[in-house]
């Protein structure tokens, strides 16, 4: 991470921990930041002395998963090592959208899984109550959307999964074994009464917020009916996850590369008889027909959001399958978010350009202006201003003896960089919120933000214009939490150790 | 030998006529067979009497013999030495035209007689001077009947050496309409729509219209679809939401008097920006 991006990611770190858990979280978070090796309780007590609750701020961080603890497994005696990870704390804004996507499917859901968010880990008999059906629980294991805390959950298993179906026919063969060892896990908990402790998976969350931003475009863009049909291959688990897992070894050659690309289309991608059954079960033979054609549409749209491959089965057959792309579908979305932010620190004339300069590799000057439509004169302004702001870089081919003319200048859209400067501007935006929140919450002490509804509790003007006041910061923030996720290295956040091992046990990265 | 030189020139006007780039020695060969022999003198006449002229272009190995018009050869008649040998020099540079500064090192020549050469040369129509889009103060020189190229004249989207932002805007507002209305299409298709409306007096080819579609590919007003092996296209829906990009504050605040009232610094419980931004919700 660059400087300017860890400087933006810490500042809104450090809101987060105020916003969520408090000054003292917050203070303790932030020691535990600046020392990427980690720090002992007696550490944190010596180096925080006007802290009393140092202790209590820790357990509230390693219960929700923001803290880490490794002990030594040589020398028990040595005390554990406390960490925050820093993208687990920058996804703490993401459970609000995870709640309201989760409530479009079940409120009971939701219900527990807020729960289970607000406390960072539940016991059985806590789920129990907030839930009171036992069935419920079991459907919200068996869909690793509440996890056990003393396993880590694959990430491939959570895409595969339908959220909330209650027939449960639509998990891939493969995987039943594993959705049902979960299910056991849960139905033995709720039997016996043992004392788990559990998690909401975050990597659920995290799929079930891809899911509903993917399949959202794909209902605005094109109809409902291309949304039941991504929403079938989603849950049949025909979905592309990235990264791939197992990872691609950097030294596979193009042939190798190619047939494990071939072998993952092979095992997950779903034939139209399959795609057919699933929305004739959920909505009626009606909804069912043109599933062939409606798949071959998504296939060509614009965004692609939809890959086939012609697979061969026993007897000489072959039929089409099926993958739903959805990281195209998040490309898509990072380019016209991009477009729409250049467009406003710059102007539209810029915005064309730098689409333009995306789209091919090195251009010239005069090469950039013909296809943006632009005069020399103002491409060359643009091009400038977009290098400036971090959009755009150049490479320069010195002279040589058979190209006549000087040295030539080339353009070219620079992707990371232009992420990296997105995401630290969105994350500063955030942590600015949070902070303005925080201060229209505590200005007025007369006025609990708690207690808006409350005809009682303040005067009513008052009480109408914090309301209005907070919820636009309320919006703004998630729309600003959701850019956050949309230009967040998926790579980096996958490498991380998962916050859904429950233990509190700090892995190595390697 | 007259029936000869008739034959030849026959040749040589037939294959001008044909837009044809000159006649080679191998054809005349196979033209001529055993008179071949006789064609030295002859074309050896042809050129001294400014009928006709050896080619030897890019990739050519071989010389070609094209002829000359009556009407250029009468102008060609009257010049001196120094003044065909400009002429050659900006007749070499073809449409791309040349500067006076490289003609001057291409041929040597004190700058006042290459200017008086120069005038004549423009006097009798056989150069003529342009300027060229991307340096609109110097002049180029190329052949009277050549027409420059898009790097010097700027294409359709230039009018006076200067670019119509007016007319692009036009041409995308009609290439969009066009596309409404057709649907799913092709760029033939849109190309054929757009020379329908005669919205442009300059005649706009398929790559000028498939520039204008470019753009607005990039604008994200049309899109690219993939069904077919021929590129379609339609009209693009927006779906992705991004009106909070202008509505949500940035981590800066733009108002310089809001650190100005603040002793220099803006921070967000101060901010004067924040302050509006959230009176706005509030009435």
């Amino acid at each position: 991470m660059s400087v300017e991006a860890r400087a933006a990611a810490l500042e809104l770190a450090d809101e987060v921990l105020r916003a969520f858990h408090g000054d003292a979280c917050a203070r303790v978070g932030a020691l535990l930041l600046k020392h990427a090796d980690g720090l002992t309780l007696r550490d944190l007590r010596r180096r925080l002395p006007d802290q009393p609750d140092v202790a209590s701020a820790l357990v509230a961080l390693l219960q929700h998963g923001e803290g880490r603890a490794r002990h030594s497994s040589i020398d028990e005696s040595r005390p554990p090592v406390y960490s925050v990870d820093l993208h687990a704390v920058l996804r703490r804004p993401r459970q609000a959208r995870a709640l309201r996507a989760l409530r479009r499917h079940t409120q009971a859901g939701a219900k527990v899984v807020e729960a289970c968010l607000e406390a960072g880990c539940c016991s059985t008999q806590k789920l129990r109550e907030v839930a009171q059906e036992d069935a419920l629980l079991t459907q919200l294991a068996t869909y690793g959307v509440l996890a056990k805390c003393d396993g880590v959950e694959d990430y491939r298993d959570v895409n595969t999964n339908t959220l909330f179906d209650e027939k449960n026919r639509d998990l891939p063969t493969e995987t039943a074994s594993k959705a049902k060892s979960r299910a056991a896990a849960m139905g033995q908990a709720l039997h016996s009464d043992d004392g788990s402790v559990w998690r909401c998976s975050h990597r659920a969350l995290k799929a079930l917020l891809r899911r509903e931003a993917t399949l959202d475009v794909i209902e605005k863009k094109l109809n409902k009916r291309m949304r039941r049909v991504a929403a079938a291959l989603w849950d049949l688990g025909a979905v592309r996850a990235v990264p791939i897992t197992p990872a691609p070894d950097p030294e596979d050659d193009a042939d190798q590369r190619e047939e494990r690309e071939n072998s993952y289309v092979l095992k997950y991608a779903a034939k139209v008889a399959d795609v057919e059954a699933l929305i004739r079960r959920r909505h009626g033979d009606a909804a069912a027909k043109k599933v062939g054609q409606d798949l071959e549409l998504l296939q060509g749209d614009h965004i692609r959001v939809v890959s086939s491959q012609r697979q061969k089965y026993g007897r000489g057959e072959s039929q089409e399958t099926y993958l739903l792309e959805p990281e195209r579908c998040r490309a898509y979305i990072r380019s016209e978010t991009v477009r729409a932010l250049v467009k406003q620190k710059l102007d539209s004339d810029a915005a064309r350009l730098h689409r333009a300069l995306s789209e091919h590799e090195h251009l010239a000057e005069s090469d950039i202006a013909e296809r943006a439509l632009l005069p020399p004169k103002d491409a060359r302004t643009k091009l400038y201003a977009l290098f400036h702001l971090g959009f755009a870089r150049h490479v320069e081919l010195p002279r040589q003896a058979d190209r006549p003319g000087g040295a030539i200048q080339l353009w070219k859209a620079d992707c990371e960089r232009s992420r990296v400067v997105v995401l630290a501007d969105t994350r500063r935006a955030l942590a600015r919120l949070l902070k303005r929140r925080r201060f229209e919450c505590e200005k007025d002490e007369g006025l609990d933000p708690f207690s808006l509804d409350d005809a009682r509790a303040a005067d009513p003007r008052k009480r109408e214009r914090l309301r209005g006041r907070l919820d636009r910061l309320d919006r703004a923030i998630l729309q600003l939490d959701e850019a956050c996720e949309l230009f967040e290295d998926d790579d980096v956040a996958a490498r991380l150790p998962d916050n859904d091992d429950g233990d509190f046990e700090w892995r190595e990265t390697t | 030998m007259a029936d000869v030189k008739a034959r030849l020139e026959q040749m040589l006007k037939d294959d001008h006529a044909s837009g044809g780039g000159g006649v080679t020695n191998e054809q005349l060969k196979d033209a001529f067979g055993d008179e071949f022999d006789d064609l030295p003198a002859i074309i050896n006449e042809l050129i001294n009497t400014d009928r006709m002229e050896l080619l030897q272009g890019e990739g050519r190995t071989t010389l070609a013999y094209q002829w000359i018009p009556e009407d250029r050869a009468a102008r060609l008649g009257e010049l001196t030495n120094e003044q065909r040998l400009v002429l050659q020099v900006v007749e070499r540079a073809d449409t791309s035209g040349v500067w006076l500064r490289d003609i001057k090192s291409a041929t040597s020549m004190q700058q006042q007689t290459l200017n008086k050469a120069l005038k004549v040369l423009e006097s009798r129509k056989l150069v003529k001077t342009v300027r060229s889009v991307q340096q609109k103060t110097k002049k180029l020189y190329m052949a009277y009947d050549l027409a420059p190229t898009r790097e010097v004249s700027g294409g359709p989207w230039y009018t006076d050496h200067e670019f119509d932002h007016e007319f692009v805007s036009a041409i995308k507002t009609v290439v969009v309409s066009c596309v409404k209305a057709l649907g799913n299409c092709t760029l033939e298709d849109i190309h054929q729509a757009v020379l329908g409306t005669k919205v442009s007096t300059v005649p706009l080819s398929i790559s000028d219209v498939q520039t204008v579609v470019e753009a607005l590919l990039a604008d994200s007003q049309l899109e690219r679809l993939h069904a077919s092996d021929d590129a379609r296209f339609k009209v693009a829906k927006p779906c992705v939401n991004t009106d909070w990009v202008a509505e949500v504050p940035s981590g800066t605040c733009p108002w310089p008097r809001c650190r100005a009232e603040n002793g220099g610094t803006c921070n967000a419980e101060s901010c004067l920006y924040l302050d509006a931004w959230l009176d706005e919700a509030s009435t």
